[in-house]
């Protein structure tokens, strides 16, 4: 209840309470009080008439009598009826009665009795029928005038008190309660000063309100200056950090091409191997240096997801490509479910999906040790809240009938956990968290700060559940626009294909030819750049020029023509962009020159380390025909090159299988396997491993597959193999630690024919699951343990090679003789055989 | 010669009344209050003179005996007054009537309760009845006269002051009869001349004379005789006439009082 209610009500009921009295009690009162009285009055006035009446009543006089009565009936209001009769009962006044006229008798209209006298003797009688109800009414209506008298009074000084606490204290507190509202709401325009100057208790209030409010504004400039200050500082940072990361991209590129181009040359063993681990390294750096410039552009929103069609099966069997073979490394399962009617075809940032899961994937593998990761795909209907907000995004936008679907991912591990207190940082990035994280594990600590960024720029959100020692289940969704759902059975034949395209190695630049030479402009102003380009080029058979700007290019396109431009964007006194506008200005005029029908333009490739994609459209327009990123990959690079020329000029080649004994020369096989040698071809193989060389990881025979034709089937015996496989690895070589202690000679020939059963069931196993690399290994150790006559005899050295071998071709997935390390290795597994070891 | 001196007596004497009768003086019977005597008589009064040429004074008397006593004494020149008092100033003055109503007579009623076993005078024997006072001609003199030595019954007489008194009796029930007259009955409010019967009507008698000593000169007569037929032939004049009341003016004597002379009235008058 208000306070005015509170005021006003009790005033409400004082009246009511008095105007009840008067009306109810004190008006009844009143009446009887007035009644009585004129009662008493009247009689005697009856009285005085009886004996005026007399005389006439004696001589009969009855006109006279009539003319007074009529009179009195006429003029007093109380005296309704008269009635006058004789001693004899006959009336003699009025002329007619009417009936009962004296009979009903109640409070308001009492009926008077008279006897008239004529000495001592009653002569006559006198009846008079009184009729109050004129006195009542007056006295009822003089009533009502006070009590509305009484109500304008009580209700005046209810209305004056009303105003007056309306005025000094409702008004004014509603007003600072309107202020303070304000206040709490920032602002501080509309401060309470009206009553400052009003001296009563709520004029106190008011200047302490004011004061309060002043200091509270002080106050919260203060906090929003410091957090404009932090803000602006934290903006810097990232600014910085983006700034230097840029900076340190671009000479990065340069190590990691001329570390490429290095491999590439004709290095030792020894030198390769150190070639390797300076682009290994370089890698790792670029990594990180990805993930700082993305933390930077989250922090300062300026970060853009950059959708394009994917067909979601083939992202995610990319994703099992990468990690089954880290898990099974390990010794772990690797498994993937997708829900059934996933549609394949969506719309999303393929980069930055791949980022988070390879983030996440990497941390289950990292921190896993036994057991297994299963990553579950699953897709529902966008949670409602997230819809509404993605259908406004979507506004201006076609509005085409596109369904869109609540990705899922959920990815389970058996490894160490996370400790319940860390959760709650765990998505933070490192400026904020416990950097005991990253000191623990490496890294710099934003994978997942980033990840966490990237999931909900995706519009979703990720959670994580974990116990110590027992794992960690992650799952976060996206929204996604589906663009087209894709039949169970067209995505079996997807996989399919997918397996025999995987089946393909990785390219290497020894993996490409020319179909003819070019002539190349390159325009870098960073000289490792140049060379860079200038080597791959020059390596593939073509002329390649260079310049070191964008003026020096335009002025060398004016003296010549070139076949191809590949032009740098950021470069000083000209960059590429306006140097490619006036080329192609300069092309224009020399075409109409020349009055050719068909216009000659040199395809230009822009290379840029920043690829904002807003500024492709800029591109395009300057008259780019393809844009290309650092740091440079070659594979895309030629095929953006070829769509550039419009035509393949740059095409794979590849050695066919079987003509190994191309690449390892006769000298080399015929020589003894030394320790040494052995060591170095390890060396080797590992080198080319870390540079991202990817082995062939598919261990199936084309035959198996016809076979079996059930897929599900045939992942279950992988899985059951490569436990087999790792269990038989770690054997061999707990076997042979025992041997290096074990003296007595029976045991060690016991030990070694266990071995020797194991090689040998082992070369079974590996050539059903075509483990190419396994089993020509353990067929030559099963081969050379059945030559010689006694266990006694054996070389354990060998033996012991032979499981280092497998043990690495174990850990590194290493199943087939494709790819260069399957190559060397199958070489060096042949040099047993010539050596009849 | 003779006819010459007839005329200059005639005109000596005539002169001489001129002269003696310069102011005559009128007496009219109390019958409402002095006032209202003075409203309905004074226009009259202006016109007599107007038409005569003489000049007139009204004597007012403030009751019935004093105006008896003034025409018994002869102050009166002229008098209206009712039949009885003719007889009496006939007898003490020789007043002479000079004019009277000759539309109407005067009688009295004897009415008794509607409804009231009483038809006949004869049934009124011993009855009380009333009537306004005992020497009101027509309600009282004449029936009061006829009861006793027409009809010879004797009755109980109460004098109720008014005519509205005797008719309210009579209707309430208070007495068994009353003597009335038509004018006064007529005047009654409807609800009260309902309840009465009229059972007997008096005999009739010429009504109020103006009458005129014998001291006037016969021309002075005669000239006031000829402005009242004036009067009464103007609409004026006749307005003038219903006021005293008089419907229509025509001369009159002492015979046409005769059948009142008769009843011996004055046995029954009330001093």
């Amino acid at each position: 209840m208000s306070l005015q209610k509170k005021i006003v009500y009790p005033f409400l009921f004082i009246l009511a309470f008095l105007m009840g009295g008067a009306h109810f009690v004190l008006l009844p009162w009143a009446i009887e009080e007035q009644l009585e009285e004129r009662l008493i009055s009247e009689r005697r006035q009856l009285s005085l008439l009886a004996v005026a009446l007399e005389p006439d009543i004696i001589s009969l006089d009855l006109a006279t009598i009539h003319l007074t009565l009529k009179e009195l009936e006429n003029n007093v209001p109380e005296w309704q009826h008269i009635m006058l009769t004789n001693n004899e009962s006959i009336m003699l006044y009025p002329v007619e009665l009417e009936q009962n006229v004296f009979a009903a008798i109640d409070d308001t209209s009492p009926v008077l009795l008279q006897n008239l006298y004529f000495d001592d003797t009653v002569i006559g009688y006198l009846k008079v029928k009184l009729n109050f109800s004129n006195v009542i009414r007056k006295i009822e209506e003089r009533f009502i005038f006070i009590e509305i008298l009484l109500f304008i009074i009580i209700g005046s000084v209810g209305l004056l008190n009303y105003l007056i606490q309306r005025f000094f204290v409702s008004k004014p507190l509603e007003a600072l309660a309107r202020s303070t509202r304000r206040i709490s709401q920032g602002d501080y325009t509309q401060q309470y000063l009206q009553v400052k100057t009003r001296k009563d208790e709520i004029g106190d209030f008011v200047t302490a309100f004011n004061r309060m409010a002043v200091r509270l504004e002080k106050r919260e400039k203060q906090l929003t200056e410091a957090a404009k200050q932090a803000e602006a500082a934290s903006l810097a940072k990232s600014q910085f950090l983006a700034a230097m990361s840029h900076e340190i991209r671009t000479p990065l590129t340069g190590i990691l091409g001329m570390a490429d181009l290095l491999i590439n040359s004709n290095l030792d063993m020894e030198q390769s191997s150190w070639a390797s681990n300076i682009r290994g390294s370089g890698r790792i750096l670029l990594t990180i240096l990805n993930e700082i410039l993305d933390q930077s552009k989250l922090e300062a929103n300026k970060f853009e997801l950059n959708p394009v069609e994917v067909d979601i099966i083939d992202f995610i069997k990319a994703i099992e490509q990468l990690y089954k073979p880290q898990a099974q490394e390990k010794g772990l399962t690797f498994q993937i479910h997708i829900a059934r009617g996933l549609p394949s075809l969506v719309l999303l940032d393929d980069i930055r999906l791949q980022q988070i899961l390879t983030n996440l994937l990497n941390n289950a593998v990292k921190f896993t040790e036994k057991g297994g990761i299963t990553l579950t795909i699953g897709y529902s209907e966008v949670p409602f809240g997230k819809q509404e907000t993605e259908i406004i995004h979507d506004k201006g936008r076609e509005r085409q009938q596109k369904q869109q679907i609540f990705l899922s991912f959920s990815l389970k591990d058996t490894g160490v956990g996370i400790d319940e207190s860390l959760l709650d940082h765990i998505f933070q990035p490192f400026s904020q968290a416990d950097n005991s994280i990253s000191r623990r594990y490496g890294g710099t600590g934003l994978g997942l700060s980033i990840t966490y960024q990237l999931i909900a720029l995706m519009g979703g959100d990720i959670q994580i559940k974990s116990e110590l020692e027992k794992g960690t289940e992650i799952t976060f969704g996206i929204i996604t626009t589906v663009l087209s759902s894709v039949s169970q059975e067209e995505r079996a034949q997807r996989i399919e294909q997918n397996n025999k395209q995987n089946l393909l190695p990785q390219n290497q630049l020894s993996d490409w030819q020319s179909k003819s030479s070019l002539v190349i402009l390159v325009v870098d102003d960073v000289e490792v750049n140049r060379r860079l380009i200038q080597a791959i080029f020059k390596k593939l058979g073509h002329m390649v020029e260079t310049a070191v700007d964008g003026y020096e290019a335009v002025q060398k396109c004016k003296e010549k023509t070139y076949d191809l431009i590949l032009m740098d964007i950021r470069m000083p006194v000209m960059d590429g962009v306006e140097a490619t506008s006036k080329i192609r200005a300069l092309e224009k005029e020399k075409n109409k020159a020349q009055r050719q029908q068909t216009s000659h333009m040199t395809p230009i490739v822009a290379i840029t380390a920043d690829l904002d994609k807003h500024q492709i459209a800029k591109y395009l327009d300057a008259g780019f025909d393809q844009i290309a990123t650092k740091p440079i990959d070659y594979n895309s690079l030629f095929s953006l090159v070829n769509n550039a020329l419009s035509e393949d000029v740059l095409i794979l080649h590849r050695n066919p299988v079987g003509e190994i004994d191309e690449l390892g020369t006769v000298d080399s096989v015929l020589q003894a396997p030394q320790a040494n040698q052995f060591d170095q071809m390890l060396e080797e193989v590992a080198g080319l491993l870390r540079e991202g060389h990817v082995a062939e990881t598919t261990q199936i025979e084309p035959e198996l597959i016809d076979s079996l034709g059930d897929e599900v089937l045939l992942q279950e015996m992988e899985e059951h193999f490569n436990k087999m496989y790792a269990e038989s690895c770690l054997y061999i070589k707990n076997r042979l630690s025992v041997l290096e202690t074990e003296e007595k000679q029976d045991v060690r020939e016991r030990v070694i024919s266990e071995l020797h059963m194991t090689f040998h069931s082992l070369k079974g196993n590996c050539k059903s699951f075509g483990h190419e690399l396994a089993a020509e290994l353990a067929t030559r150790i099963d081969q050379y343990l059945k030559s010689v006559e006694s266990y006694r005899d054996v070389n354990v050295k060998i033996l012991h090679n032979a499981s280092r071998l497998l043990n690495f071709l174990n850990d590194n997935k290493i199943i087939r003789a494709y790819s260069t390390a399957g190559k060397k290795i199958l070489t060096f597994v042949k040099i047993f055989e010539n050596q009849k070891l | 010669m003779n006819a010459f001196l007839m005329l200059l007596t005639l005109k000596t004497v005539s002169a001489a009344g001129e002269i003696q009768q310069k102011i005559l003086t009128i007496g009219v019977v109390p019958q409402f209050s002095p006032r209202e005597l003075q409203q309905r008589w004074q226009p009259i009064l202006h016109q007599l003179q107007h038409e005569t040429g003489y000049e007139f004074t009204l004597l007012a008397s403030s009751n019935i005996p004093e105006f008896e006593k003034k025409f018994e004494t002869g102050i009166f020149d002229f008098a209206y007054m009712n039949p009885y008092h003719l007889i009496v100033a006939n007898r003490a003055q020789g007043y002479q009537p000079l004019l009277r109503d000759h539309a109407r007579a005067l009688f009295g009623i004897i009415v008794v309760k509607q409804g009231s076993k009483i038809d006949d005078i004869l049934d009124l024997s011993d009855k009380i009845v009333a009537f306004p006072a005992p020497n009101a001609l027509g309600a009282a003199l004449i029936p009061r006269t006829e009861f006793a030595t027409k009809f010879n019954i004797s009755i109980q007489e109460k004098y109720v002051k008014s005519h509205s008194s005797v008719y309210l009796n009579v209707a309430l029930g208070s007495t068994d009869a009353g003597g009335g007259v038509m004018r006064t009955f007529n005047a009654q409010p409807a609800h009260i001349k309902n309840k009465l019967k009229i059972i007997y009507e008096t005999t009739r008698v010429a009504p109020h004379p103006l009458v005129v000593h014998p001291r006037v000169d016969n021309s002075v007569k005669m000239g006031v005789l000829q402005a009242f037929i004036a009067m009464d032939k103007t609409e004026e004049g006749r307005s003038l006439l219903d006021k005293i009341p008089i419907k229509q003016v025509g001369h009159a004597t002492i015979e046409d009082y005769k059948n009142l002379l008769d009843m011996e009235l004055e046995a029954f008058y009330v001093r």
